[in-house]
């Protein structure tokens, strides 16, 4: 699910770069502004490695075949560091197996990483709510929720920008049964492994999932 | 045979004539010609792009699509250009959001095919195709590739996790 280059309008995609630098700028500059700004850097290295290594991995989802996103389990463990690793994550997928491309970075960036920023700032909700059992349903959410969100994301701005000359009945039909069904399998999915896994990371290593202050 | 008799037969020989041409004209003509085309095909990882749309421009104008259509089953589709126009052509594919771009040049019209005789007989033989000219897509990665790609990344990513975690280890311990 990345919107490759050469079907992307160059005003877009760099009004896509654009946006996303001025996220990555954000970004860091929250991340400078920790008392300890490298503290962080160890986690998002690694859920970068293994958002990288999801997306080679297909699995097949009759007609078509998909692939994890793990954007809201990133937004939970990494907070603000989940842009900058999002970023990165894509980059090295276009470098390696030209997934998208460097034109569509941005706005491939903005699709995934907007959701995560947004699951991150949904499960701090739990500061308001009781632990048991909104902890487990707010990881649940924003494990499904990203993937929803991406695809939501995806969806509109596919329709948006596809030129004239693409039959557009047919281009709303195959993202409706290529991209949005085939991707309720991973929500729910996602979902489920994210309940586990911050379970497990409660009771095992609560301090990777940031504190709410 | 009177004369009226024979006006009426010619009359009727006439019509008979003139209603055959009538239904041959209404006939489909059956022709075929030998010629020189474009193979396109595509894929999504192993996975043929069975129904995608494809979009051609000629490359006199990169706007508006010269031809379109749709891919087969195996993820086929095969174009004759219009030799005439040398330059690059354009060939658009997408299907559900995943698609790719391909250009191919043509730099000038090929060469009619000879039309040789066979002196003996002295009966024109038909055209012959020129052989196929197969272009091959650039290689995709073996699995063994894409494996060690992807070790090397997560490889590296790893290293960074380690080398910052005993950073942080040694700045608690200070």
């Amino acid at each position: 699910m990345h919107v490759p280059d050469g079907f992307l309008p160059l005003e877009v995609g760099l009004t896509g770069q654009g946006l996303t630098a001025g996220l990555l700028w954000f970004s860091l500059d929250r991340i400078r502004r920790l008392p300890q700004p490298t503290a962080g850097i160890p986690k998002t290295a690694l859920l970068t490695a293994a958002f990288f290594a999801v997306s080679a991995i297909a699995l097949p989802i009759p007609p078509t075949s998909i692939h994890l996103l793990l954007n809201g389990v990133m937004g939970i463990i990494l907070g603000i560091y989940v842009f900058p690793a999002v970023w990165v994550g894509l980059l090295l997928q276009v470098l390696m197996f030209q997934h998208g491309g460097l034109l569509s970075l941005g706005v491939n960036s903005l699709i995934y990483g907007v959701p995560a920023l947004l699951m991150a700032l949904l499960f701090h909700l739990r500061r308001w709510l009781p632990e048991r059992p909104w902890v487990t349903v707010l990881s649940g959410l924003c494990g499904s929720g990203g993937v929803m969100l991406s695809v939501g994301l995806f969806y509109g701005f596919t329709l948006m920008v596809t030129p004239d000359y693409w039959d557009e009945v047919l281009v709303r039909d195959e993202l409706w049964r290529l991209v949005v069904w085939a991707h309720g399998p991973v929500a729910l999915m996602e979902g489920v492994f994210t309940i586990l896994l911050v379970q497990f990371l409660q009771r095992v290593k609560p301090e990777l999932i940031p504190t709410v202050r | 045979m009177n004369l009226g008799d024979r006006c009426a037969g010619v009359l009727f020989f006439s019509a008979a004539l003139l209603w055959s041409g009538v239904v041959s004209a209404h006939a489909v003509q059956l022709q075929h010609r030998t010629t020189r085309a474009i193979a396109i095909t595509a894929r999504h990882g192993d996975e043929p792009l069975s129904g995608g749309q494809i979009v051609i421009f000629s490359p006199q104008n990169k706007s508006t699509p010269w031809q379109r259509g749709i891919l087969n089953a195996k993820g086929n589709y095969v174009f004759v250009p219009d030799w005439e126009m040398s330059g690059t052509w354009e060939i658009r594919v997408a299907q559900g959001g995943h698609g790719g771009v391909l250009t191919i040049p043509i730099s000038d019209a090929p060469a009619a095919p000879p039309t040789p005789a066979i002196p003996e007989v002295g009966l024109p033989v038909p055209p012959v195709a020129p052989p196929p000219e197969v272009i091959q897509p650039p290689a995709d990665f073996s699995p063994i590739q894409r494996t060690v790609m992807i070790g090397s990344v997560v490889w590296g990513l790893v290293g960074t996790a380690l080398f910052f975690a005993r950073g942080n280890a040694s700045h608690a311990r200070s």
